[in-house]
Order: structure tokens, then sequence, then C-alpha cells
């Protein structure tokens, strides 16, 4: 076993005191995850045990092509298989409309745009039946010119037009979206640097891989409402409005079920189509139909766009930074998500580093790649993994030691970053020195036998939280026999959220954590609370939380204090009991203090609290962003919530003949308080080592023409157990730093200062890889992954 | 990946019977043994679904690991995981132990089968998906040369620039092992390095291999496979070397669409007249440096 390092919580006693702190009884405790023994036994409650009588299954036939004109689709034999009980195309008026931000189609018509493009649909009695339809569905097209290439696509004069009429943004016609952002005297700055880093990488489109594929079950109910369970990531901001919607119901004619747990979202659950077209199915069939998506539409439906950066980065003879200059293109067949990752690069190019200078732009342009979606970090990753191989070349350069480069240049606590933002709950040189104390640790590098080499790599990362696309409510309700039941609506998509909320709310009202039961999220009574998104459910969800533990311990007390004939500032609870501070002799239960039914004699039977906070716009503060210069204007106006910041160090392996390469030694860490150790080591260990690593090194994304070839996952790389260091090197660091949204219009504190981490952990690990890779051959790779045939190639051997 | 199509399934008690009903569905019908490939082909539906399935699992005496004589008796049903276990294999065919150890996981290994693992069918991605109607399923070209072949053949490459996928083939070449091939007409021996020809396997039809017979212990012998994951993955380029009483065999994997078997003169001069498409030419140099190491 690796070492495990977490700060000194104590040290935050009286700052977490307001929020009912009851001695870190449950908060920062390893507490045993509450759906482990339904994970590992099957039995949880996930979308896909979801079995209703006579329920369908519903298949998407979908386009092999990436750019072809559909000449026509007959459907004719398919609907003569035997138990096959509908078949649809766009011509059916249920399918003919358009997805989400209007410019994907439910079915395509007239024309694809990407390989995966759903061209009909089918529901049938077996699985069987419904793959023998989509086989026996005949649609020919016309195959058109591809582009995949995002700054291709994004030329003044692309070599494809797709879409018509074309966006035409800044002269571009394929192009969509542009960000700029315009800090300092860009010019100056660069001029006056003394040394100077270019770098160039390509991302590419890389799916997030989740164990259980995307499925939904959909009935249509006799009262003209539907019933949808869907495996997502969220429920409020997008599969419940976009699935009522699609289906012309109003919301509260569809109730609409999230999953208990839903084994890993990643990003690649935010939209729950799955549930749109298993809604549509059940209206048309009147039959309860499942929409599975196999593991190869698992892999093809969705993933991170293809980026493509150029960074110039500058600096002065002692390691002051200067300038920045940083150009991004994106692309994908819709624009669905692709404007807000190029609004989010802003953050990542300017949470970790204090910059004299930056002048950013990209561009999000319709290419002919692999459909998109929100992926872990949503930008950070990708932001950080070229700034930080900079880093590293400028260190080499000013021959400095990378870590001394960073600490010199972190932001500073309450500082302004080129954005204009006052930056809080900064810990990144915490962290970053952890880390490289472990690194230290390891001792002088071993040396391997040959033809194998060993290189060492270090990187920080910095991620954001959003603040908006919540409401942030909570409901408690207390029942007479002391339990309370957490109401809200986010779900456990491997984060343990269903763990640490219930930590949460045994802290706030200091009872064991047994009393607490998280309800099944539906939309018939789960108030908006939170998403399984941005990394926000622990802030969001937990203040929520919290809140409505404060309000509902202020109305126990004030009636318990008429009750005991105290002041309610004499009052403690304690295990589901109020006594006089110091008196346990004193003590009644809470059901004593239950406020009563007007016109009743004594407390009602049960009581429900409310918490949340007034607005989630106030998270930003009063004022605007310039679109011209994404500066922040206003004096306490921010683009984000929060802040998290992360360092990994990576020692890898590799064989010089056969290109080969191998992690052994791991170190990675983060800012924050922990409301459970294990939980986020888990984050560290799954999210930064592993995810980062198979972005790294192995997951491989082959197309021809833009069609995908890498459609299993022996053909698409996810690391395996064996391609990860012995537990004995592996080290994990939680640094603890008080969370505060930054700003000050209020500042505001996270619950028990806890902020997440789910995402941010994944961004210094792909650049830590590459800083060690070239450790490793001497040669700096860029492009990822890193398979043989690439670092055989940088070595001149092919 | 679909739900499987129908078929017809069929219990084999004896070799005989087994073969017999090959014959029936000539071509039309295909061997089960332990299905971790098949069932995977099947489900892509890129081939037509057979009509039908022999399995041969249930016939006695098909699998086991005996010594005879000096050779090595291998029957077909044999797991990987009987051939990474066995003591004899693991002390004097150390080579065949460690190419199924670095196969597939632990799970395919309890299931998947010599034989099987001979003649599983290749990894191409513009094979083993319905996208593409190349050569090697009846279409007109193969698309390798043109598209994307980093994993692809870098010699011998005729009509199909697919490779060989068999972890066991090389080292079992190597060793000049044979294959007992029995069929409607009788028995006879193939040598794994003539197993494979061009889009296919020697075997007729009607065949299947009943065992597979390594006829000495090499004196000194090694195996080698480079792949990009360090587990669940295939070979980038694999090579095996056994020295024994007819001299040294050095067995090449990963390169070609048949074996590559000969003396480490012959090996050497084949990957330098190598013809490597697009993006493979790391293979050239991965293939020399392998031979160089397991002849060292």
């Amino acid at each position: 076993m690796g070492k495990r390092f977490v700060g000194d919580l104590t040290q935050f006693a009286d700052k977490m005191a307001k929020y009912g702190y009851s001695g870190l009884r449950y908060m920062g405790q390893r507490v045993d995850d509450v759906n482990g023994p339904g994970i590992v036994t099957g039995t949880a409650d996930w979308t896909f045990n979801v079995n209703l009588p006579g329920m369908l299954v519903g298949k998407l036939k979908r386009s092999p092509y990436a750019h072809a004109k559909i000449v026509s689709i007959d459907t004719s034999k398919a609907e003569k298989i035997p138990g096959v009980v509908f078949v649809g195309t766009a011509k059916h008026p249920m399918f003919a409309g358009k997805l989400i931000f209007g410019d994907e189609p439910v079915l395509c018509d007239k024309e694809v745009w990407s390989n995966n493009d759903p061209v009909a649909i089918v529901a049938a009695e077996t699985l069987e039946a419904a793959d023998d339809a989509i086989d026996a569905i005949d649609v020919k097209y016309e195959e058109l010119p591809v582009e995949t290439d995002p700054e291709a696509a994004a030329s003044p004069s692309p070599s494809v037009v797709q879409k018509s009429p074309p966006p035409n943004k800044e002269g571009r016609p394929n192009c969509f979206y542009h960000i700029p952002l315009r800090y300092g005297d860009f010019d100056k700055e660069m001029a006056d640097s003394d040394v100077t880093v270019e770098l160039a990488s390509v991302q590419p489109p890389d799916p997030h891989g989740t164990p259980c594929t995307m499925n939904a079950v959909a009935v249509w109910n006799g009262d003209g409402s539907i019933s949808v369970w869907d495996d997502v990531q969220n429920i409020h901001p997008v599969p419940w409005p976009v699935i009522a919607g699609m289906v012309g119901l109003p919301q509260e004619k569809v109730h609409f079920h999230g999953p208990e747990v839903c084994a890993g979202g990643f990003g690649g659950k935010n939209a729950g189509l799955a549930g749109v077209y298993a809604a549509m199915l059940a209206i048309i069939t009147q039959r309860p139909v499942r929409v599975l998506y196999d593991r190869t539409e698992g892999l093809l439906h969705v993933s991170r766009p293809c980026w493509k950066w150029k960074v110039k980065i500058g600096a002065k003879k002692d390691g002051t930074l200067t300038a920045l200059e940083a150009t991004t293109y994106i692309g994908g067949p819709y624009g669905r998500f692709l404007g807000g990752l190029l609004e989010r690069a802003r953050n990542g190019l300017t949470g970790t580093y204090r910059w004299k200078a930056v002048k950013y732009d990209g561009y999000a342009s319709y290419t002919n790649a692999q459909n998109t979606l929100s992926y872990r970090g949503y930008s950070s990753p990708e932001t950080c993994y070229t700034v930080e191989m900079a880093m590293d070349e400028l260190a080499k350069k000013l021959g400095m030691d990378p870590l001394e480069l960073r600490l010199k240049n972190f932001l500073n606590e309450g500082e302004r970053n080129a954005m204009n933002e006052i930056f809080r709950s900064m810990g990144s040189p915490g962290v970053a020195k952890k880390i490289r104390e472990f690194m230290d640790a390891w001792g002088p590098k071993p040396s391997a036998p040959d033809p194998w080499v060993v290189g060492r790599g270090f990187a920080s990362g910095n991620k954001y939280t959003q603040g908006g696309m919540v409401t942030n409510t909570a409901h408690l309700k207390f029942k007479a026999n002391g339990v309370v039941e957490i109401i809200t609506d986010s779900m456990d998509i491997g984060t343990g959220l269903n763990t640490i909320w219930r930590q949460f709310v045994a802290e706030a009202l200091n009872i064991p954590i047994e009393n607490t039961v998280k309800i099944a999220v539906n939309t018939d009574y789960s108030p908006h609370t939170s998403n399984s998104f941005s990394s926000m459910a622990t802030f969001h969800g937990g203040y929520a939380l919290i809140n409505a533990a404060t309000n509902a311990k202020k109305i126990l007390f004030e009636n318990a204090a008429k009750i005991l004939n105290v002041k309610p500032e004499e009052l403690e609870t304690k295990d589901g009991k109020i006594m006089v501070k110091g008196k346990p002799e004193t003590a009644i239960p809470w059901s004593q203090a239950f406020p009563s039914i007007p016109g009743q004699p004594g407390p009602a039977s049960e009581m429900t609290v409310s918490g949340g906070i007034y607005s989630p716009d106030d998270y930003l503060g009063p004022g605007k962003m310039d679109p011209a210069t994404s500066q922040c204007l206003g004096p306490y106006f921010r683009s984000v919530l929060f802040h998290s910041h992360q360092a990994a160090a990576y020692e890898v392996m590799v064989n010089k003949e056969t290109g080969e390469l191998r992690v052994t030694k791991f170190a990675g860490g983060c800012d924050l308080i922990p409301v459970n150790p294990t939980n986020v080591e888990g984050q560290i260990e799954g999210g930064m080592l592993i995810m980062g690593l198979g972005t790294a090194i192995s997951e491989a994304r082959y197309e021809d023409k833009g069609m995908y070839l890498g459609k299993s996952y022996l053909e698409w790389k996810i690391p395996t157990v064996m391609d990860v260091p012995k537990t004995d090197y592996v080290d994990t660091a939680i640094v603890p730093v008080w969370g505060e949204a930054h700003g000050d219009n209020p500042r505001i504190d996270a619950p028990f200062g806890a902020k997440g981490t789910a995402e941010g952990v994944q961004a210094p690990s792909a650049p830590a890889i590459a800083n060690a890779v070239a450790d490793a051959i001497g040669v700096r790779l860029t492009n990822i992954p890193f398979t043989p045939d690439v670092i055989l190639k940088a070595l001149g051997k092919a | 990946m679909k739900a499987v199509a129908a078929y017809k399934y069929y219990d084999a008690e004896t070799v005989e019977e087994a073969c017999a009903v090959l014959n029936q569905y000539a071509g039309k019908a295909k061997v089960l043994a332990g299905g971790t490939d098949l069932v995977d082909w099947m489900k892509r539906r890129f081939m037509p679904t057979p009509e039908v399935l022999v399995n041969i699992k249930k016939i006695p005496g098909l699998s086991g690991i005996t010594e005879e004589g000096g050779a090595l008796k291998i029957g077909a049903t044999t797991t990987l995981t009987d051939i990474v276990e066995n003591s004899t294999i693991q002390s004097k065919y150390k080579s065949l132990a460690d190419a199924a150890a670095k196969g597939p996981p632990p799970p395919i290994r309890n299931m998947g089968t010599v034989a099987g693992n001979l003649c599983q069918y290749v990894r191409c991605w513009y094979y083993r998906w319905p996208d593409w109607y190349c050569y090697r399923k009846g279409g007109p070209i193969c698309f390798a040369p043109g598209g994307r072949n980093v994993p692809h053949a870098i010699m011998e490459q005729k009509v199909c620039n697919a490779v060989v996928p068999s972890d066991l083939a090389v080292p079992l070449a190597a060793m000049n092992a044979t294959l007992t091939v029995q069929g409607t007409g009788g028995t006879r021996e193939v040598a794994v390095k003539d197993l494979y020809v061009v889009l296919g396997t020697v075997l007729k039809p009607d065949e299947i291999i009943t065992s597979v017979t390594v006829p000495e212990a090499p004196t000194k012998q090694a195996f080698l496979k480079s792949r990009v994951r360090a587990g669940v993955d295939f070979a980038l380029v694999s090579a095996a070397a056994a020295t024994t009483s007819k001299g040294t065999t050095v067995a090449l994997g990963g390169v070609a669409p048949i074996m590559v078997a000969g003396t480490p003169d012959a090996i050497n001069a084949a990957i330098d007249k190598a013809t490597p498409l697009s993006e493979n030419r790391y293979k050239v140099s991965v293939a020399k440096a392998m031979v160089r190491r397991v002849t060292a």
C-alpha cells in the first residue's frame, strides 16, 4: 500500500461549527459506501434492473457513413419479421423533429453528418427480433466528402461546407462558435519575454466508456402520462424537459425516475437520449419499451471532441510568466455542448497561473467526427494538457526546477486572475509540493533492463465548477422514529454521492448515519437540488441539505424551548433528542418538538423542512462578462462557482525497441476538505491514475473517412488492471483547503468547506505522463495517445 | 454487437459424428469449442450466421495434455488455463505457457481452447465490422493499405493484410509442432507453420483439429510479445525461438496473414524484405529486435 496523506481537518473546526458541526462525527470520515453491497451483488437499482411485463425492445438503425446523402430507406422487410411491432423513420411525425439545441435530427431524413447517426427505429418483442429488423432495414446512401479535422473545418475556405445555410462565424463557413479572451498588453508582454516556448497538440475523440451503457425504460400510463426510467446523471436541466418537449407533454405528465446508481457517467449520460426514444416508442406502441445501447453504441454515440491546441508561453529570465497565447479548434456534427467547452477552456487557461497578458481564441466548427457530449472535466483536462507540457519545456529552457517554476507563478488567494475574477480556495502550491515530496521519496530513478528506459514527470491542473443550471433545493423529512429522509434529485454515478450526502445530514444533525435514508429520485416529489455534473453535487447538494438541517433545528429548538422552559440557544441535539446543553437528563425526542397541525392538539407525526440558496445566480455576483475580451466586469462578478486544483506525478518505463509504455509509479492529489477520504482517493485512483492514463497511452481512436474502426473494448483500449502500478507505488494526497466560491458578494462557503473533485482529477494526468515520456526518451511527444507506433516513430524507428 | 441470430445447435459425441455433420452442411456449419471468438464473431453480424454450430466440447478424449515418447500431445479442446498451469509445459515448453499466459485474461483462458486459439478469425477492423465489404469477406479490395493499418501485416501480404492473431501458433511453429486433423476422409498431419493460407486455413469444411503434437522439448526457447496494453491485447509483434535436434527455428506473429517461421537467417532476410504499409513501418524494427532477443 502506497502513501495515503489526508491533511489535518481539525484546524477547520471553528469554521465548520456554524453548520452544526458535531465534532467530525461523520465529516472527513471513511464511511462505507452505502451502495457497496448492492453494487457487488448486482441488486442495486440500476435502470437496467427495471423490467416491466410485456416490455418491448427498442433499437436504432445507425449510419455507417460519416457524411452521406440518404437516397432511400426501405423498411418493408423489417416490418415482416416475426416479433417486430413497429418500424419508424423521420417520415413518422414523432421522429421528424430536432433534439436539444435544434440542429440534431431525432432521426436523420435527408443527410447524415456522423458515423452512428440514427436513421430508423424499431420496437420488437425480443432483442433478437429487434436486431434482425435493424439488419433488414435497407438504407441507400450516396457518400459525401468527409472532414473530421476541426482545424481544417474552421478554415475560411474549407473543403466541405457542412450545413446550409452555413453559420459562417468570423468568415469561416463551418464555424458556429468563436470565443476570445484578451487580457493585458499581449504584444508587449510577449515581446518583452526573455524565453518563449511553443507547442501544438492533438487530443483525439475519446468516448466515456461507461461500464453500464445507456438504457431507458418508458411506459404509457392510462391517465395520459408516461413514466420514464433513464440512466442519466442529471434530471431537471436536460433529460426531463427534453423528453417532455419531444413527446409534447407537460413536464408534470412525465414521471421521471433516476437510477439509484448509474455505473459511471463521465458526462456521457447528461442528455439521456435513450429516454427520448423509449418515450416515443412507448407512446406509439402503447407498450412498455426499453431502449438499450449496445457496447458499440456505447462507444460511438458520444465522446469528447477532437481538440487541437497551439500554445505559446513566455517568461522572464527569473521564471516570472509573462504572456500566454492559446488557440484551439474543436468540432462535431452538431453544436450541442461545443460552445460551452470553448467558454470553459478560458477557466483552464487562467485557473492555475498568474499571467500578465493572455490572448485566446477558440473555434468550434461542424465536422463529420463523432458526436460529442460533456466529458469528464468539460475542457479542463484538454486545456491544461498543452499548457502543462509547455511549462516543463519552459523550465528546461530556463534551467529551473519544474516545481520551482510553478510555485513562482501560482495565483495567490484573493488575487485577480486573467479573467479579472477574485481567486479563492487556491490549493495548488500545497498539492504540488506534497506530490513532489512523494515523487522525491521514490528515490533515484531505477535503472531498467535494456531496452527499457525510465522517466518521471509532474504536472499541475485545475478545474472550475459552474454555478448555474441548478435550483438548489433539498427537503428533509423528519419521522417520529428518529429517521431523516433525504429528498433530492441527484444520482450517485459512482461518485459516492448517496453516501456523502448522508454524511452531511448526519453531521449537521448529530445523528447516527444509519438514521438517514436517501429517497429514490423521482420528479413527482424530488426538488431540483443539484446535478451529477461539473463536480457540483457536493457543493450544491451539500449546501442545500445543511441549510435544511439548520432550518429544521431552528424549528425544533424553538418548540422544545417552550416545553423545557429555556431559551432556544440554550439547547443542543444529539441522536434525535433535544436537551439543555450539558444536561442529558432533560432530553426529549425530536418528535415532541414537531410543529402541530393547526387546530390539532400535540405535534404532528412528521415534519418536512426545505433548504437551499435563495438564488443560484447570486453565486456569480452583480456584473457581467464582456464577450469581446472575456473579462469579468463588476467588483465581484465571476464566471464560475469555485476552482479546484490538482497535481500528478508518474514514473513510466518505455521499451525503446517495441515502443511499449508502462506506468510503474504514481502519486496524485487534490486540494479540498474531504467529506469521505476513501471516496476522494477513489477518484484520484480511478480518474487521475487510470482514466487519465487511458487517454494518454492506449485509447487510440482510429477512423477511416470518419468511420470509427475501434468499436469494441478490444480495439478501444481502456486500461486494464495490468496497466496500473502495484498498489505499493500508488500514493495519494488530500491537501485540505477551505472551499469557497470566489468573489465577495457574498463570499459563499462550501458546506463544511468541502468542494467537489470528480472531474478535476483527470486534468494533470495526461500532461504528467507526457512529461514523464519526454524525460524517458528525450523527445517531446504532444499528440496523444502515445502508442508503440507513435513512440517508435519519434525515436526514428518507423 | 447484436444478439446472435438464430442457428441450429448440434452436440457431437464423437469426432466422426462432428465431421459428418460438418460435411452435411458443407461450409455452412461452424465448430464450437470455447466459443470465445466464435460468439463474438457471430454477434457482430458481419458475415452470414452459420446454419449450424457443432459443439465438440463434449467429445470424450479431445482434451488433455500427455507426454508420449518424448513428444508432447495436447488435445484440441484443452483450455488455455490448462496450458498455463500444466507443470510439464511450464518446465519443458515454457514459451508455450508464456504465450498462453500473455494471451487473453483468465476468464477467457478458462473457456478458450488450444485449437480454437489457432483457428480464431483475424482481428482486422475492416473485416470485423459490417461497414466494410473487404476482400476477406468476398468484396473487391483490402481497405488496410489505403486506410488505417497500424496493426496490420508487413510481409506476405497478397490480397489481405490481416495478421494471424493466435499467440499459441508462434511458439508452436518455432517448436515444429504438428496438428492431427480429422475429416470424413480420415486423418492427416499438418505442420502448424503450414496451417494458415491466404484468407484462412488449410482445413477443409468437414475437418477439425483433434490434437497438437510437439515432437521434442526444445533445449532452448523464448517467447516475446509486444502490445499496446499490458493485458487483454493481441500482439503487435510476437516472436518465438526454439532450438531442437533439428536446429533453431524462429517464428513471428502479428506480421503476416500466414505463419512466418524458419531459420534465424531466413527470418532476418524476410524482415529485410518486408513491405510495410503507410502506418506500420515500426513493426519492421520491432520484429528485428525481437528476433535478436529470442535467439540471444
